[in-house]
Parts: C-alpha cells; structure tokens; sequence
C-alpha cells in the first residue's frame, strides 16, 4: 500500500460521521431497491396475489413457467436476442467512439447530436416506425416495389428483429466507450505511435485495454437491454409467434384470464436471477479498477489521428447507419402521422391532414400527458441525477463492505423490466401506509422511474467519479477538509460536466420511457410513453402517429437548448 | 348575503335538475342527485376509448354541474386487477367499474364486489343485458369481419362460419399470410369471444385449422389488426370489434365491414357500481345516465360505442346493426355463468388445443 493510501485509510476511521451519512444513504437505497424486488420475489413463491388471504407458500408458479415450452422458446430468444445486440452493437459503437474522438472525420460537430438520436426514441416508437415505413405495406416498402417489382426484406423475422435491435442501441454502447477513449491520455497512445505502432494497432493494443472497464460495462448494460426488449419484440415478433421474455411475460397477463402475478413474478424472478451473474463477473473483471484511472492531475490537447482517403468512406457508412435506424423509421412516422389512410392502394396526397395533430391539442388527457412528460423529464430528471450523484458519492473511495452492498443494490433494478418495476411500486404504495400519498402523482411516477434506471444513471455518473484521480482529493484531505467538503469543493466541481451530461442522458430516457408508468397511470398523471401503449392497442394509430411526433419535437428542442447553452455530452 | 346567494344557486340547480327527470325517475330521485352534489365526483375505471370518452364526460358534467367525473382509462385487465388490489389495500376510491371485459366484469360480481341497483332504466336494456340489478351492459358491439376493400373482392367475403372454413380453405393462395384475428394467449377478450363461439357453433376448431393452414398472424390488440387490414398488411380480419372498424372506416373509406349470416357474436361493455366506492349517489347517476336514452345517443352518435337501447336512432346503435342484419345477433349474455371460461383448468386445455392447431 502506498503512503497516501494509509493517510486515507487513517482520514476515514476518525471520520466517523461520514461514514454515519453514507450508511444513511445506503439505507434509504436498500429501501427503495429492496422492497420493489422483495416483493416481486416473494410473490414468485406464493400460489395467487400476495395481497389476497387465502395465498399460500408454493413453487407450483416455478413448475409451471419452467416446464412451459413457451416460456423455454422465450428464453432462447431473449439469450439469442440480447447476444445478438452486444455483437452489432458494441463493435459499431467501438468503431464510431474512436472515430468520433481520435480522428479528423469531416462533420464530427454536427453528427454528435445525431449519432445519439436512436438513444432519445423509445423502442416502441422505432418499431411503429419500422411497420409503417419498411412493413410489409410500408411506404418504403410499396415505393420499392413500384420501383423495381419488389422488396427484398422481411421485417417480420428474428434476424431482422436482431439486426434492428442491435443497431438502434449502437449509441448506447457508443455513450460508454467515446466517453471513456476521450479520457485515455493521448500522450500513451502518442508514445506507441512513436515507437512505430500504426493506427490500428495502436488503437487495438493501447487504446482499447485501456477502456477495457467501458467495454465490459457497456456490453454488459446491452445484453441487460436486450433482456428487456419489450417494444421491438412485441411489434415485429409477435406476428410470427416469436416472444421474447417481456412479452411472454406481457402474455401472461391475461393467459390464465385473472392476472397471474404469481407466474409473472416468477418470469421477473428468472430475469433477476440470470443478470445477478452478471453483475458479479463485472465485478470481478474490474476488481483492479484503479489500473484504469487514465485522468490524472495534468492533461495535454488532443491532436486527431488524419483517416487519409478513408475520412469520406467512414462517414458514408455512419450516414447508412444514421438513415437506417433514424431516418427510416422517422419517416414512417412522419407520413402517417399526415394522412389518414396508407398502405396497398392508398393514394398519399388524396389523404394528407393535419387533423390528428389538432386531435391531439384538443384532447385534455394528451394535453397532460405532454405536460407531465415534460415535467418527470425536466425536473425530475434533475431530482434523479441529484439522487444518483449523492448515492455515487456515498459510494466514492469508500473502503467498506457498503460500497459493496451499493453496487449490488444499483444492479438489482436493471433486472426489472419497466413494467413489473411499475407493478411493484403500485402495490408498495398501496400497501404501505405512509407510502399511499405517492399513488396517483407523479413524484410516485418519478420515484418509480428513479428506481428503475437507478443502474444506467449510477454508471454515468460513477464513469465521471472513477476518472477522478485519487491524489487530487487527497490533496484537499490532508490540508484537513472532511469528505463531505472535499466532495463539494474537489469531486463535485471536477465531474460537473458529467453531471450536466447525466441531466440531459436522463432527460432523454424519462421522456421516452413507457413501460414503467403503465400501471402507475391516472387521470393527472398520464404520461406520454404510456399513452402510447393504451392507444396503440385501442387501434388509435391517427393518435399514435402524431403523439409520437410530439414526443420527437420535444426531444429535439431539448437537445436544441443543450447545443445552445454549449452543454456537451462528452469531454 | 353569500349564504343566501349560495341558497338561491343551490335551489336553482335542484329545480334544473329536477325539470329534467324523466317521468319513469322516481320522486326521490332529486335526494340522490343532491347528494351526488355533495360527493362532488364519480370515480370511473374503464377500458374505454380515451379521446371519444370525453363526449361523455362533457355532457355528464353538463346536465349535472358540480358532479365532475374522474375518468381512468385502463386495459380491461387492468380494470379488474387494478381494483382489486385497491380492495385489499383498503384503498376504496372507485365507484364505478365499466369494462368490456365481460368474463371479468361478472367475476367481480359473482366475487360480491357490486352494489344491487335497480336504474330507472332498467326497463328499457334488453334481458340477457343485465344481471341481478348489479350488472348492465351499456353498449352492443359486434364482432365483426374487417375488410380491405382494395384486396378483397366482395365475392370472395364469407356467407356463414362454414363459408369462411372453405374460404380459408379454397383460397388457400389468395388468404394465405391475409387472415389475422386475436391471439387468444395474450388477448382477454379473445378468449371470451372464442370460447363462447366454440361452445355456440360446432365448426370452431375446423375453423382454427384452416387458419393454421391459411397462415393466419395472431395480434393481441383488436386495434391494431383494424389497422393493419385497413393499411393492407392483411386483407381480412375476423372477428374484430364494431367501434374500432367504425371508427377507422370514417377516415379510411376503404375499411370494409362484414357481417355473416348465420349469427354475429356481440359484447356488452358492462357497468356495474362498487358495492363500497366512495361516491354511492354520483355513481348512480352515472349509471343511469349512460343508460338513459341521452346519455346512449351520446354514446353512438358521438363517442363511437353502439347504443344498445333499440329506442336510440344513429349508425351505430343496435336498432341500426339490427335493421342490416335482421335477428342474427348472438350477444354473449350479461350473466355470471360466462365466468366459466375464467376456470383455470378449463382455459389451460381450450387455449393449449387452440395453441396447437393454430401456430
């Protein structure tokens, strides 16, 4: 052990009352974590709802669901799907980051924004989009055929289903790994180079082991997400009888007609049960995280890596990308969201309209919607990142069996889909007392949507932290400042980029988020993302079209006021 | 002077209301529409549409001002799960459940959770309609074939089910990838539909097989298969809800619906009032007003549900449904005896065999 390091550990035993706040804060967090999972896990071992007298401890739920075939086909689909998206994503994602930040590809500036656009849309309005312009009747699909006699895709597969899946989650491997290479010091890669390494083996032997902590975590968070697929599958899968884990689960819901919260617990219980493995390999590959640390007290400006003759060709292939999973799917939605009938036949300009947009304007609940969307985005998504940055600090450079216990705490939400976390919470607010007020308003919503992406904000967050180089916080340590101090003055100020960063992240996943306020959903306390499911499935697609156009015009003009106010996403 | 103002509007509003009571109401009638006032609120949960559902709300809060109508719309499931769990909470803040979830509506009510409320409309609802003055059904919604007009040839739509099995079966080519109808694993009212018709018409299971062999795609949502028919993903859709097809055929006139000849299965979207809900008297009113005939030309003339007093004139009522297809009307009856399907062993077996012959 270094000097310094028992100079801290010598700081942190007199510092008995930081240690008190982080055991506060860990409490609170095993509160807010536990309960919702505890509950979902006791009602996997009881024979009917948990709330009913007359249930009864029993694995019959467990022999049901693991001897149905069904549920084994979803399961293979769910592996095969999640494997799928890792092995698309994370080297596109590895690809673009390095190309984003280590070259002098044209255009870097304004494909930034773009590059993160598949990240703000929600599956569900990807996979309406999907339908409407690449479908079997899709507007691209009919232009095809009328063009050359016919169109040689099919969307209603599992390879596609994979292949749309993967690349629509390139940037969320892509947010990881670019934020991480930005932080390798170049001088490394630059001494490799000197001593005669070319780019790419530079790139492969020096660049990417150092970011080997952002790969890990990022193939593991899309695997993670690709267990949780719920709006792809259930919109290309399910014409072909193809389910996945979410929507078997979704399934089960009316399977057995009364709802089967027992079986369905049961699923979400697997779900925990395969991604609690995971989250100890993570550990184990980072347990020497410190080897890592590549932001040190000093830094040197970049210089860009030239491409040469490539530089045009690599941004025509992220172009492809781009107009693959953005452009086409936005399209769709942007054509039907003006005509009132589409489709075989359909004559286009007979049918344009504005009608649906004035529909929505009109509608009191849409209003709302759009209203309290704004409002859990906005500011809850700042309360969130306030949230996630004091459980992170709890956390920082803390030697002791909590920080432990919080890492595992921050993984156990991610193993719930949206929709079960939202179950849960409704039932936590209706069964414990001091709890009800939170039912039917949107700080119960927010709280739900805290809990539920408390892993992907905990990341962003601890991925600024952990660059933080000890010795600068140790510095304000042995000049006597407490940790709480040395927080507020050093740690805090050092990752404020990250944190605005984390806003913005967060703001873009509570607007688009759907399936964890579906069951949380009242007449003050609509959501977008929700409103989409209800009207999707009563067939009011006018609706859908245009709400999802609504959802897309905030979330630009969002990133607009972030372009604006010079906010970047990545040092 | 703000009393007796208070007073004056007070005794105004009681005389409104009172003017407008139809002679079948009784003389107290104006007791509960008082205290209907008093509780301010009826607290709906429902699976009706959203946006058509605010014509409702409107005219209800119109004819009685100062009872507002909180509305929430839920899946039927989630009607039924929803306040369930609010129960065993002890959580009583709904009045009313209106659901088209029949099976589940009736379980409620077979389970002891309805109040017992004779309307003064009740004369008006059709027997099979309503169950022990706990239960009512509002509305007559066929279930119905939807069709692409622009794919399917007039010629070609079925007469009867049998028709439809060798439709299915002649025109293997033309239908085959074109039939979609409900995945009766994921949808509720699916089921309801198809074990009721299983046990009406003996050709059910024939029917599933030429499915299979027609390659039929199964959705959950009945919304969305009127969709796709209308955009041409599928040509034919069976047994699909009235509203949703009516309500897409007035934007898209290519939306074509069919009726066969020998029955047409129909749901009731049934009401009933919580036996311990928290605004007793608002939710009587609610009740019967959307049983009274205002209350059901609103209903089919604006917010797209069929009427199902036959004493209401519009396109979607079923006194309309009835003129176009005579008698055939098969409705599945408001009556706890259709909880049967709801039996966990009896849906396991019907929803394997349908598994294993339709994918």
């Amino acid at each position: 052990m270094t000097s310094a390091g028992y100079i801290r550990n010598a700081l942190s035993l007199t510092n008995r009352r930081s240690v008190m706040l982080r055991l506060m804060v860990l409490a609170v967090l095993a509160f807010a974590v536990v309960s919702p999972v505890g509950l979902i896990i006791l009602q996997s071992f009881l024979d009917r709802p948990f709330y009913q007298d007359a249930s009864e401890l029993s694995v019959a739920s467990y022999t049901y669901v693991l001897t149905d075939p069904s549920f084994l086909d979803a399961l293979v689909s769910s592996f095969l799907l999640a494997t799928g998206m890792v092995v698309i994503a994370i080297p596109m994602g590895l690809a673009l980051a390095f190309l984003m930040t280590r070259t002098n590809l044209p255009g870097r500036r304004w494909l930034q924004p773009l590059i993160l656009l598949p990240l703000f849309i929600s599956p569900l309005v990807l996979g309406f989009g999907y339908i409407v312009s690449i479908g079997p009747v899709g507007f691209i699909t009919l232009w095809t055929k009328s063009l050359f006699g016919g169109a040689p895709w099919n969307l209603y597969s599992f390879p596609t289903l994979v292949i749309v899946a993967g690349l629509t989650h390139v940037p969320h491997a892509y947010i990881y790994l670019a934020s991480a290479l930005s932080r390798v010091n170049p001088d490394v890669e630059e001494a490799a180079r000197v001593s005669g390494g070319g780019v790419l083996h530079t790139a492969l032997t020096v660049s990417l082991p150092l970011i080997r902590p952002a790969l890990v975590f990022a193939s593991m968070l899309i695997f993670l997400l690709g267990l949780e697929q719920f709006g792809l599958p259930l919109m290309l899968g399910d014409p072909i009888g193809i389910s996945t884990l979410t929507t078997y689960l979704y399934k089960l819901t009316n399977l057995l007609g009364t709802p089967s919260y027992n079986l369905m617990a049961v699923v979400a219980t697997v779900i925990i049960a395969t991604t609690l493995p995971l989250v100890f390999l993570q550990r184990w590959l980072l347990r020497d995280a410190e080897r890592f640390v590549t932001l040190r007290g000093k830094g040197t400006a970049q210089r860009p890596i030239s491409l040469g003759r490539y530089r045009w060709p690599a941004l025509a292939v992220i172009l492809l990308w781009l107009s693959t999973t953005v452009l086409v799917p936005l399209l769709g939605i942007m054509l039907r969201s003006i005509v009132t009938a589409w489709g075989e036949g359909a004559a286009f300009f007979a049918n344009v309209t504005v009608d649906h947009f004035r529909q929505v304007l009109t509608a009191p609940n849409l209003i709302r919607g759009i209203r309290n969307t704004l409002l859990v985005a906005i500011v809850g998504g700042a309360c969130s990142v306030a949230v996630y940055t004091c459980v992170a600090m709890a956390r920082h450079r803390w030697r002791h069996a909590g920080a432990q216990a919080i890492d595992y705490l921050v993984m156990l939400p991610r193993a719930l889909p949206g929709l079960i976390a939202g179950l849960a919470f409704l039932w936590l607010f209706l069964f414990i007392q001091p709890l009800s007020p939170l039912r039917g308003s949107m700080i119960g919503i927010w709280l739900a949507y805290t809990v539920v992406w408390l892993a992907y904000g905990m990341r962003i967050i601890s991925s600024a932290l952990g660059q933080v180089a000890p010795e600068l916080e140790e510095a304000g340590r042995v000049t006597g400042a407490s940790v709480w101090r040395v927080g507020r003055d050093v740690t805090l100020p050092l990752i404020r980029s990250g944190l605005i960063a984390s806003w913005l992240l967060i703001f873009l996943t509570f607007v688009r988020e759907y399936s964890t306020a579906v069951y949380l959903m009242t007449p003050n306390t609509e959501v977008i993302g929700s409103l989409l499911v209800s009207l999707w499935n009563n067939g009011q697609l006018d609706l859908v079209a245009a709400l999802c156009i609504v959802n897309l015009i905030m979330v630009f003009s969002g990133l607009m006021i972030a372009l604006r106010l010079g906010v970047r996403l990545h040092d | 002077m703000r009393l007796v103002f208070a007073g004056i509007c007070l005794g105004a509003s009681v005389a409104t209301a009172y003017a407008q009571m139809p002679s079948n109401y009784p003389m107290d009638y104006n007791e509960i529409v008082n205290a209907a006032k008093d509780e301010g609120k009826v607290v709906i949960f429902t699976s009706a549409n959203g946006p058509n559902s605010k014509f409702i709300v409107q005219d209800f809060e119109a004819l009685y001002p100062g009872v507002s109508i909180e509305l929430n719309n839920l899946s039927a499931t989630e009607v039924y799960s929803r306040f369930l769990s609010q129960e065993a909470a002890s959580a009583h803040e709904v009045d009313i459940l209106w659901s088209n979830a029949m099976d589940l509506q009736m379980k409620l009510v077979s389970d002891g959770y309805a109040m017992s409320y004779t309307s003064p409309e009740n004369a008006a609802l059709p027997d099979w309609a309503k169950y022990q003055n706990q239960a009512y059904g509002t509305t007559l919604d066929p279930a119905v074939l939807v069709y692409n007009k622009r794919l399917i040839d007039t010629a070609l739509l079925p007469k009867t089910h049998d028709d439809l099995v060798r439709t299915l079966g002649d025109n293997a080519n033309k239908l085959t990838g074109k039939l979609t109808t409900y995945d009766l694993e994921a949808s509720g009212a699916g089921y309801n539909l198809a074990y009721f018709e299983s046990k009406k018409w003996p050709g059910y299971w024939d029917l599933i097989s030429a499915q299979a062999t027609a390659k039929s795609q199964y959705y959950q949502a009945g919304g969305t298969m009127v969709e796709k028919v209308a955009a041409g993903e599928y040509a034919l859709g069976f047994n699909l809800p009235y509203p949703y097809a009516k309500l897409r055929q007035r934007t898209d006139p290519n939306v074509g619906i069919h009726y066969t000849s020998d029955y047409v299965l129909a749901i009731s979207r049934i009401a009933l009032i919580v036996k311990d809900g928290p605004h007793p008297n608002a939710a009587k009113l609610f009740l019967d007003y959307i049983l009274s005939k205002r209350g059901q030309d609103i209903m089919a003339n604006k917010a797209d549900f069929v009427a199902i007093r036959t004493d209401v004139a519009g396109e979607s009522t079923a006194a309309q449904i009835e003129k176009e297809i005579g008698d055939r009307l098969a409705p599945i009856p408001v009556d706890v005896s259709i909880t049967e399907g709801l039996d966990p062993i009896k849906r396991r077996d019907f929803i394997a065999r349908w598994k294993r012959i339709a994918r």
